[in-house]
C-alpha cells in the first residue's frame, strides 16, 4: 500500500488508472466505477493503490456494504424457517442457513438464539438480494468462524476495523505485549474482545476505540504508548 | 421457422437418460439467447466485443489484502492459536524464497548414476512406462522379431478346447 | 467527538448484556465512574433568550424556548400555555422502525410533561394577559442531537435551564388593544416559577442490588429496569417512572430517591449559578454564542457542573476534609455499612421532624428547613455553604449534627 495518496471526490475522473489500464490489467475496488473507458470515483477519500494494479478509495464510513468474501460479525435477530436472520450492520439483514454450520444436519440444528454473536463469511452479496452468510469453509470445517460466546462487543467505524486488519498492523501486537486476549474484528466495523478479566477487557476496548480518529500513519506512532490508554 | 436455423433435437430425444448433458447445454444456450434478446437494446456491439483490462472487486478485504479478523494471543484460545500457526506456516511455505542449494542438480545426477542407482530407478520407471514403450524396449533389447510376435494375442483356435 | 454515534444501538446483543451485568456486579463501569458518580453536565447558553445546549458526556440536547400570544384553553381561561415538543430526528439512526422511534419520543415527552406541566413548575397564571382572550403560549423545543444514554436527565436539565433563561417581552392590554413592547422599549421579563424540577435516572440490574446513576446508552439498554425520578429544589418528588423487569424493593427505591433529591438540588443550584454567570457575561457585552457549532462545540462559554460546583467546595469548609476521612474509614469497614444504613431513617424520624414512612420527603415549610441539613454534608457540593448561612444561629449544634449525619449519609452513599 502506498503511503502517498491523493484525495478523490465522487465524480472525479482518475486518469492515472485509465492510463495504466491501457497496458495491463487493473482491479477496481470499492469507491471506483468504470464507465466504458473512463474511471470515476464514487466515494470521497484517499485513493489507495496496491501492486500490481489494485485501486480503491478508503472512505470514512459507518454503514457496511456487504461484499463477497468478507469476514463479518453479526448479531442473530430471529429464526425464520430454515434460516437465521443476522444483523451485520448493512442496509438489509443477512441470512444464514441452519446447515451452514459445522456438523449441522437437518436433525442436528445449531443452537442459536436472538442476540447471539457470530463470526461469519459473506457468501453472496448483491445489491438486489439479501446477503448470505456461512460459518463453514469449503471443506465443511468451522475454522475460525462460528458463535462468539462471552467477551465484550462494540462497534466502530469501518475504517478502524480495516485499519486493525491490515497486514503487519502494529496495534494488536502492541496490545499483546500488555495483555493476553482474543479478538474478532469484522470488516463491518464490529469488534469482539475477550480477555482474562473484565477490567482487562474494558481497558482493551477503550484502547481500541481511542484509535478511532487516527489515520494509518498516526497509528504506528500511537502504538508506542498504547499502554497508557490501558491504564484508563 | 426459417430454413437455415439450426436443427434442434426433439424433446423426446433430450429426455433420454444419456442425453442429459446435451440437454443442459441446449437449455443454457436457449437461456443465453433469451437474455440477449431481453437486453439487446441496452447492450451494444462495443460492450460485447471490447476486451477490457478492468476488473471490478467490491470487497475491501480482497483489495487491501486484509487478514482474517479472528485472532488470539498468548494462549487465550489454544485451538485458535494452532489454526493461526498452521496458516502462518502455510503462508511462509508459499512465499519462502528458494533456499540456495549446496549441491547443484547436475552434480546430483552425476553422483546418482555414478553410484549405480539406476537399478532402482529402472525398476521404478518401468511402472510408469506405457505398453508401447515397454514393447519398444523389449524389441530393442532382444533384437529378435519373433519375441514381439510372441506378445501378440492370438485367437484361440477351435481345436484348443 | 460523537464516538458513540453508532448506526445501531449498543447493548442489544447477548454478549454486551451479560458483560454489562457482570461489570455492574463487580462494581465497574466502562468510563471508570463509580456506581453513584454522574457525568459532568455542561451548559452553553445561546445568544437568544431561552436557547440552551446541554451535554452529558456524548449525550447532547439543544433546547429552544419561544413564546407567542394566543387564546387560552376554554377549561383554563386565565392560564397561559406551556407546550413541550421533543424532536428525536438527530438520533433517528438508532431506530430501525417507526415504532421504536415513536416509543422513545413518547417516553421522553411524557416525562417532560409530568415533570414540568403536571407538577405546575411554571406559574402559568402569570402568563395571562386578558382572561379568556390573550395569554402567552410558551413553547419548548427539545432537540436531541446525540444519544449516549440518560436522555431523560439531559432533556429535563436543558428544559429547566432554557425556561429559566428565557425572557418574554412585556405586554399591555388596554382598551381592547394588545401592545407588545420590543426589548428597547421595555426590558424583557423572565418567567415565574413555583418550583424548579429536574430528573435523575437510575439503572437497576438483576445481577446486582446496586443501582447505577446516569447510565450510558450501553448501560441503559442492557439494564433490567430504568427508574427516572424528578425532584424539585425543595426535594419534593415531582414524578417517578419505574419500568422494567428487575425486582426492586422499597429500600432500593428509597435510596435512589434520597440520592436523587440531593443531586437534583445541586443541579438546580448549578443551573442558577450558570445563569448568573451568563447574566454577567451579557452585561459585560462579551461575545455571544452564535450558531449551532458554537453551541455544542468546545467553546469557552461552556459552563461545567464539576467546575462550577467545585469552586464552591473550595471555600473554607470543615466538611470536605472530614468526608475524606470518612471515605477511607467506611471503605475499611464494609461490614458496618449495612447496619448503619438501616439505622439512618429512624434517626431522621426521631431527631429531625415528624415524618411518615417517606422520611426524605419534607411535608411542610418547617420540616424542609430541618431536613435539608441532613443531606447537607454529602459529597454533592454547593449546599453546605448555603445551609450554614441559613442556620447561622445554631451553628454549633448544627455542626455536630452534620458530622454525625455525614457519617451515616456518606456510608449510605457508599453502599448504594
Amino acid at each position: 500500500m502506498s503511503t502517498t495518496s491523493t484525495i478523490v471526490m465522487p465524480g472525479e475522473r482518475i486518469a492515472a488508472i485509465e492510463e495504466l489500464a491501457k497496458s495491463k490489467r487493473v482491479i477496481l475496488g470499492p469507491g471506483l466505477r468504470r464507465l466504458d473507458d473512463t474511471v470515476v470515483a464514487s466515494k470521497a477519500g484517499p485513493l489507495r493503490h496496491k501492486e500490481p494494479g489494485t485501486f480503491w478509495v478508503d472512505n470514512y464510513q459507518r454503514r457496511y456494504i456487504p461484499a463477497r468474501g468478507d469476514l463479518v460479525l453479526g448479531i442473530v435477530r430471529a429464526k425464520a424457517g430454515d434460516l437465521y436472520r443476522v444483523d451485520i450492520g448493512a442496509a438489509d439483514t443477512a441470512s444464514i442457513s441452519y446447515l451452514a454450520f459445522e456438523a449441522a444436519t437437518k436433525k442436528n440444528r445449531p443452537d442459536l438464539n436472538p442476540g447471539d454473536l457470530i463470526y461469519a463469511r459473506v457468501l453472496n452479496a448483491s445489491a438486489d438480494i439479501e446477503p448470505e452468510l456461512v460459518c463453514v469453509n469449503s471443506v465443511g470445517k468451522r475454522g475460525k468462524l462460528g458463535v462468539l460466546a462471552e467477551g465484550f462487543f462494540f462497534k466502530c467505524s469501518l475504517n478502524l476495523g480495516r485499519m486493525l486488519l491490515r497486514e503487519n498492523c502494529p496495534v494488536l501486537g502492541a496490545l499483546t505485549r500488555e495483555l493476553p486476549y482474543e479478538i474478532a474484528v469484522g470488516v463491518n466495523g464490529r469488534i469482539w474482545l475477550k480477555a482474562h478479566s473484565l477490567k482487562e477487557t474494558v481497558a482493551l476496548a477503550n484502547a481500541i476505540s481511542a484509535l478511532e480518529q487516527s489515520g494509518c500513519a498516526e497509528i504506528d506512532k500511537i502504538c508506542g504508548n498504547l499502554g497508557d490508554f490501558l491504564q484508563t | 421457422m426459417p430454413a437455415k436455423s439450426k436443427p434442434r433435437l426433439s424433446r423426446g430425444v433430450l429426455d433420454m437418460k444419456f442425453m442429459q448433458r446435451t440437454k443442459d447445454k441446449v437449455e443454457k444456450e436457449a437461456d443465453d439467447e433469451q437474455s440477449r434478446a431481453l437486453y439487446s437494446n441496452e447492450i451494444n456491439q462495443k460492450m460485447l466485443n471490447s476486451t477490457s483490462n478492468f476488473m471490478v472487486e467490491s470487497s475491501y478485504s480482497i483489495c487491501a489484502g486484509l487478514i482474517d479478523g479472528r485472532l488470539s494471543f498468548r494462549g487465550m484460545n489454544p485451538e485458535l492459536e494452532i489454526l493461526m500457526e498452521q496458516e502462518l506456516a502455510e503462508k511462509q511455505g508459499r512465499t519462502r524464497p528458494e533456499q540456495p542449494k549446496e549441491v547443484s542438480d547436475q552434480d546430483m545426477v552425476k553422483a546418482y548414476y555414478a553410484n549405480k542407482a539406476p537399478t532402482v530407478s529402472g525398476s521404478m520407471s518401468k511402472k510408469f512406462n506405457t505398453k508401447k514403450d515397454f514393447k519398444r524396449k523389449i524389441g530393442e533389447d532382444s533384437e529378435n522379431p519373433h519375441a514381439t510376435r510372441k506378445q501378440h494375442f492370438k485367437k484361440p483356435r477351435s481345436d484348443d478346447d | 467527538m460523537f464516538m458513540n454515534s453508532n448506526l445501531f444501538e449498543p447493548g442489544k446483543s447477548k454478549p454486551e448484556r451479560s458483560f454489562v451485568q457482570l461489570a455492574v456486579k463487580q462494581n465497574q463501569r466502562f468510563d471508570g465512574r463509580r456506581s453513584n458518580e454522574c457525568r459532568d453536565v455542561e451548559l452553553t447558553f445561546g445568544a437568544d433568550w431561552g436557547t440552551v445546549a446541554v451535554s452529558m458526556g456524548d449525550t447532547k440536547v439543544l433546547t429552544h424556548v419561544t413564546c407567542d400570544m394566543g387564546a387560552p384553553a376554554t377549561s383554563r381561561p386565565n392560564e397561559g400555555k406551556l407546550q413541550l415538543n421533543v424532536n428525536l430526528g438527530g438520533v433517528a439512526f438508532l431506530d430501525e422502525v417507526q415504532t421504536t422511534h415513536d416509543q422513545r419520543s413518547l417516553t421522553l415527552n411524557s416525562l417532560l410533561e409530568r415533570t414540568f406541566r403536571s407538577s405546575r413548575s411554571v406559574d402559568l397564571e402569570s402568563l395571562c394577559v386578558a382572561a379568556e382572550q390573550h395569554v402567552w403560549c410558551i413553547r419548548v423545543d427539545v432537540n436531541v442531537l446525540n444519544h449516549d444514554g440518560n436522555l431523560y436527565d439531559a432533556s429535563t436539565i436543558a428544559t429547566l435551564a432554557a425556561l429559566m433563561h428565557f425572557r418574554r417581552p412585556d405586554v399591555t392590554f388596554t382598551d381592547d388593544e394588545l401592545r407588545i413592547y420590543t426589548e428597547k422599549e421595555r426590558e424583557f421579563i423572565p418567567l415565574l416559577f413555583l418550583h424548579y424540577p429536574v430528573s435523575v435516572t437510575y439503572c437497576i440490574y438483576k445481577s446486582s442490588g446496586q443501582p447505577i446513576v446516569d447510565p450510558t446508552l450501553l448501560e441503559e439498554n442492557a439494564a433490567d429496569s430504568v427508574i427516572v425520578l424528578s425532584f424539585n429544589s425543595y426535594q419534593e418528588l415531582c414524578s417517578l417512572n419505574a419500568g422494567g423487569t428487575a425486582p426492586t424493593n422499597v429500600r432500593t427505591i428509597m435510596q435512589c430517591a434520597r440520592n436523587a433529591a440531593t443531586r437534583c438540588k445541586s443541579l438546580v443550584d448549578f443551573v442558577r449559578k450558570a445563569l448568573l454567570l451568563d447574566e454577567e457575561r451579557r452585561l459585560q457585552g462579551g461575545r455571544l454564542v452564535n450558531g449551532l457549532v458554537a453551541l455544542i462545540g468546545n467553546t469557552q462559554h461552556k459552563l461545567s457542573f464539576n467546575k462550577l460546583m467545585s469552586c464552591q467546595k473550595q471555600e473554607p469548609q470543615p466538611a470536605p476534609t472530614e468526608k475524606m476521612e470518612l471515605d477511607n474509614e467506611s471503605s475499611e469497614k464494609p461490614e458496618v455499612e449495612e447496619i448503619e444504613v438501616k439505622e439512618e431513617p429512624s434517626k431522621q424520624e426521631t431527631g429531625d421532624a415528624p415524618m411518615d414512612s417517606s422520611g426524605w420527603l419534607p411535608q411542610d415549610e418547617d420540616s424542609q428547613e430541618l431536613s435539608i441539613p441532613s443531606d447537607a454534608s454529602t459529597s454533592k457540593a454547593g449546599k453546605g455553604k448555603q445551609n450554614r448561612s441559613k442556620n447561622k444561629a445554631n451553628k454549633k449544634p448544627q455542626q455536630k449534627k452534620q458530622t454525625d449525619h455525614s457519617d451515616s449519609e456518606e456510608e449510605a452513599r457508599q453502599y448504594i
